[in-house]
């Protein structure tokens, strides 16, 4: 496993020599999966090695300068939830096993960070639309492709609608008698804009012959997978 | 092609759930509860049935919301993230077909509400017993977390028939749930 981890790290940096980014985060993928399920699955006395292979990801993801601090909440929160139930219902004598629960469960979530951290989104979207039919995959990429357009008019929907004297400004919001309120003034016209935007798509897809013929074409790929 | 949407359904499928993730993504810094999340899922998903009216669109909607989730690296449990999102959704789902038609619209919102946050809690039930939590430390959490999304669920099922209704009145909705009533 170790040979294999440092094989990966180094197909990245010479990105072509051995594998491409593609299959490298293809593999990734796979590895984060299977520590992931493994850390449900493995007997106790297998987790000292689960948890030292986990160490290996924690400090590939520290070196890429990835923060782990949101995790480390979690599990902290996990902890403080989990230790006072076992300790209310089954006295002192267990507390040792909510740990190694909680323990478990962390680890369970250490691979994904790591995945999430060190792999581009785009290569990870690429790995996961080759089981995908051509159109969801066009939609998913059309979703991506489009958000800073969505998050631009939802922006300026919001910003609008403040000037116009709605209650949904940050310290108006705290009263959970104006959420409703935001539903219907920023939540509703994006909703509309939504489907108008759908709408467009749709006929300009369309309008392209998009879905007319068996073998989808793309537009080539970018200089740096080459 | 066989797919039962057409392009236009799936394209709203898809930014809804592109939204969903995004809202999520950045409310998750505000709030401390953990229900929170059942509040914008059980919108959307129900906006998502409602617009496009079929049964599947919630399924599609969610399971596209997993995968965006994951490229665009939301969350912290990497491909336990598609299952999140997705189980939810195929439980509502799956809870449609078996209530087709039985009640009114604002009755259905809340039932699935309460499926898919159902769905969502048995999810981290299954997760803790797996890893070997007590059945009874397991089943308290369960309570809780059921407790705690059931009141954002139930929150969000409330005001989607109004929704849909507005969205109906500007005559936007081409094959809604709210025509089939008629």
């Amino acid at each position: 496993m170790l040979a294999k981890h440092g094989a990966h790290r180094r197909a990245d940096k010479h990105a072509g020599s051995l594998l491409s980014a593609t299959q490298y985060c293809a593999l990734a993928l796979l590895l984060s999966l299977v520590l992931s399920s493994s850390a449900f699955f493995l007997p106790s006395s297998a987790l000292g090695a689960l948890i030292a292979i986990d160490l290996l990801l924690v400090i590939h993801g520290l070196y890429l300068k990835n923060k782990i601090t949101a995790l480390l909440k979690v599990g902290a929160a996990q902890l403080a939830l989990t230790l006072p139930l076992y300790y209310l219902l089954h006295g002192e004598a267990q507390l040792l096993d909510g740990v190694i629960v909680v323990l478990r469960v962390f680890l369970a979530m250490l691979p994904g960070w790591w995945l999430s951290s060190t792999q581009s989104p785009e290569r990870l979207g690429e790995v996961l639309s080759w089981g995908l039919p051509a159109k969801w995959a066009f939609v998913i990429a059309a979703s991506i492709g489009l958000l800073p357009y969505m998050l631009q008019e939802t922006k300026e929907i919001y910003a609008i609608q403040c000037l116009r004297g709605a209650n949904i400004t940050p310290k108006a919001l705290r009263n959970p008698k104006n959420w409703p309120e935001l539903v219907y003034c920023v939540l509703l016209p994006v909703l509309i804009q939504l489907l108008k935007l759908s709408k467009q798509m749709a006929k300009a897809a369309k309008l392209r012959h998009f879905g007319k013929v068996n073998k989808p074409t793309h537009w080539p790929s970018s200089r740096e997978d080459k | 092609m066989k797919s039962p949407f057409d392009l236009q359904d799936a394209l709203f499928i898809g930014f809804c759930a592109t939204l969903l993730v995004v809202i999520k993504s950045m409310m998750r810094l505000k709030l401390g509860l953990s229900g929170h999340s059942m509040f914008l899922m059980t919108f959307f998903y129900l906006v998502c049935y409602g617009a496009v009216g079929r049964v599947g669109a919630i399924t599609a909607c969610g399971f596209l919301a997993g995968l965006v989730a994951m490229m665009l690296s939301v969350g912290k449990g990497g491909p336990l993230i598609l299952l999140k999102f997705g189980l939810p959704a195929l439980a509502m789902d799956i809870a449609l077909l078996l209530m087709a038609g039985l009640f009114s619209l604002r009755w259905q919102c809340i039932i699935l509400g309460l499926v898919g946050c159902l769905a969502w809690a048995a999810k981290g039930w299954i997760g803790n017993l797996l890893a070997g939590m007590s059945t009874q430390v397991a089943l308290v959490q369960f309570g809780i977390s059921f407790l705690q999304g059931g009141v954002f669920a139930i929150a969000a099922a409330l005001l989607v028939p109004s929704v849909l209704q507005r969205l109906h009145a500007h005559d936007l909705l081409h094959r809604s749930q709210l025509d089939n009533d008629k």
